[in-house]
């Protein structure tokens, strides 16, 4: 199987803070890898690296082959790089609906295109937003604006958006965090449906069952380093991993 | 009956000014505060133009082509900063602006002022009158007007909306966020260039005390209470401000304390539909003012 996306040796510090410091991992195409590692390892600051939101102060990032260390944010989300975020960034004066239709690709958004017969080609989207929404069963909920929504039913929501933007690797911050156990096992059997369909996703998790149970791989940091990867019984019963959780003295 | 048309007019053009001031503040959300300054170039291109004789259209679309460039200019620094900072620099161009239609004496007149700008002439026919100019006006803004609610009303505009709601976000999904600054900047410019030489028409005369910051907060408080993001309610909206003191002129006031209650009233309807009613008549809930 070849790699979708390669991380080499990136480091990111703010002021004297090295919050990611000479990482280097891989993800596998259509995998489901982890992402680990205490808080303030350096996790979410990775995902902004990869999807461009912050600059590497050395290092490079490759997806699908291209180098893509200097592109901006929005490039790579075209070349087909999604997220959802720890902090939800629901768009909450929309509807639940139009928050997925947007992330759409091809919705005919340019200037010039809104004096083209738009109309008919957004009905399409619309439905399927709508089949995106009955995946998780949202569906009643598609004309609610998004902040009048759950936590959960954002969080479901985002993860719908990274997906309609047609996203080859989608990557999740914490997606289960403050969610509950019926939810949580809606995000697992969408995760799985993804793979099924050819995405590739990198997960970002505190939750070690729903992690271990959805993961082929799973890389862990900690203290910005990338310390250890490999299947989960492994990493289990990794020693350093044991420390960086527990601390030196209990392992 | 012919005031009254002169009123409808300055409605309509008034209008367009609002809304194109709301494409940028409540659908794409940047605190811009220089409208005056934009359409204030265009209604001086206009005069300049129509009175040394050029095609009257012509005149209206230079005077939408300068305000444009006039306008990408003041959006240059507001690609690279954030909300309130972009608030001080456009209202920075503004005051630079309303100071060079002072001192540039030799192209605008400085506090003199700009006499006798013309009227269309059609078929050999000079609409002098206040009835076909109204209609003359009215077809204008409304082609205009048609223009503007087909851009707001497609996903182009969706995409300005998700931008004001969250621009990281946006640009995690792909949106092109200094694209559509500059097309909402250009759109915005260009319109109200040519509203801003339909105003000087109407008028007939123009000087820098029509393009100040009383201007703006005339032009701000129509957006805000017809309401952000939304069409009709900036048509609404100047609808109100613009009847409002010629309902005053109905009280037993005098004539010395209209204007400044005037603009009294503006400030107060400002801050109450600001702890009151933020979306305004007709608008939505947004960030602009608060992130
Ligand atoms: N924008 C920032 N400015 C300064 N320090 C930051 C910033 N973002 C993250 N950090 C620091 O970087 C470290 C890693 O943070 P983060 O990537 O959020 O960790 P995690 O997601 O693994 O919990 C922490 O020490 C955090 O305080
Ligand atoms: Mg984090």
């Amino acid at each position: 199987m070849t790699n979708i996306l390669e991380i080499q040796g990136i480091s990111k510090t703010f002021g004297g803070v090295h919050a990611v410091e000479q990482c280097s991992f891989s993800v596998k195409k259509n995998s489901i890898t982890g992402l680990i590692g205490p808080n303030g390892a350096g996790k979410t600051t990775m995902f902004n690296l990869i999807s461009g939101l912050l600059k590497s102060t050395e290092g490079s990032i490759h997806f699908k082959d291209q180098d893509i260390t200097n592109f901006t944010a929005y490039k790579r989300a075209r070349r087909g790089l999604a997220r959802s975020y720890q902090a939800i960034r629901v768009f909450p004066e929309m509807t639940a609906l139009d928050n997925i239709v947007v992330a759409f690709g091809n919705n005919k958004e340019g200037l010039f295109q809104a004096f083209t017969p738009f109309r008919r080609h957004q009905r399409r989207l619309e439905c399927k937003a709508m089949k995106l929404l009955e995946l998780v069963g949202l569906e009643e909920k598609a004309h609610l604006k998004a902040y009048e929504l759950s936590y959960g039913q954002k969080k479901l929501l985002e993860i719908l958006r990274a997906k309609a933007n047609n996203a080859e690797l989608i990557l999740l911050d914490e997606p289960t965090a403050g969610i509950n156990p019926t939810l949580i096992k809606k995000i697992t059997t969408l995760i799985r449906q993804f793979q099924k369909e050819g995405h590739t996703i990198l997960i970002v998790e505190h939750n070690m069952p729903f992690i271990m149970d959805l993961c082929e791989t799973i890389i862990v940091m900690d203290r910005g380093h990338n310390i250890a990867e490999g299947k989960p019984k492994d990493i289990q019963s990794n020693k350093e991993v044991l420390e960086a959780y527990l601390g030196k003295s209990h392992a | 009956m012919d005031y009254i048309l002169f009123i409808a007019t300055l409605v309509a053009i008034y209008s367009i000014l609002t809304i194109t001031m709301n494409i940028l503040v409540g659908y794409i959300g940047i605190l811009y505060l220089a409208h005056p300054a934009v359409y204030g170039v265009g209604a001086y291109t206009f005069a300049i133009l129509a009175k040394g004789g050029t095609n009257y259209f012509l005149a209206l679309l230079a005077a939408g082509a300068v305000a444009t460039i006039l306008g990408l200019i003041i959006a240059m620094p507001t690609l690279k900063l954030k909300s309130h900072y972009i608030g001080m620099s456009t209202l920075g161009f503004l005051i630079i602006c309303h100071g060079l239609f002072i001192n540039l004496k030799g192209i605008t007149r400085g506090a003199l002022g700009i006499p006798g700008i013309p009227r269309p002439t059609i078929f050999g026919e000079t609409l002098n009158t206040n009835l076909s100019f109204f209609i003359f006006t009215i077809i204008i803004t409304t082609v205009i007007g048609i223009i503007l609610h087909r851009i707001l009303h497609s996903p182009f505009s969706k995409t300005m909306e998700i931008i004001r709601e969250d621009e990281t976000a946006a640009k995690t999904l792909g949106k092109n966020i200094i694209k559509y600054k500059l097309q909402a900047f250009m759109i915005t410019s260009f319109f109200g260039g040519i509203g801003g030489g339909l105003l000087a028409s109407l008028l007939g005369y123009i000087s820098p005390t029509n393009f100040n910051i009383d201007e703006l907060v005339l032009i701000l408080t129509m957006v805000i209470i017809g309401g952000m993001a939304s069409f009709w309610g900036s048509i609404v909206g100047a609808t109100i401000i613009i009847l409002i003191p010629e309902a005053l002129k109905f009280l037993d006031i005098a004539p010395a304390l209209i204007g400044p209650l005037r603009y009294g009233i503006y400030g107060m309807l400002i801050i109450l539909f600001m702890i009151y009613k933020p979306n305004g008549i007709l608008g939505r809930r947004t960030n602009v003012f608060s992130k």
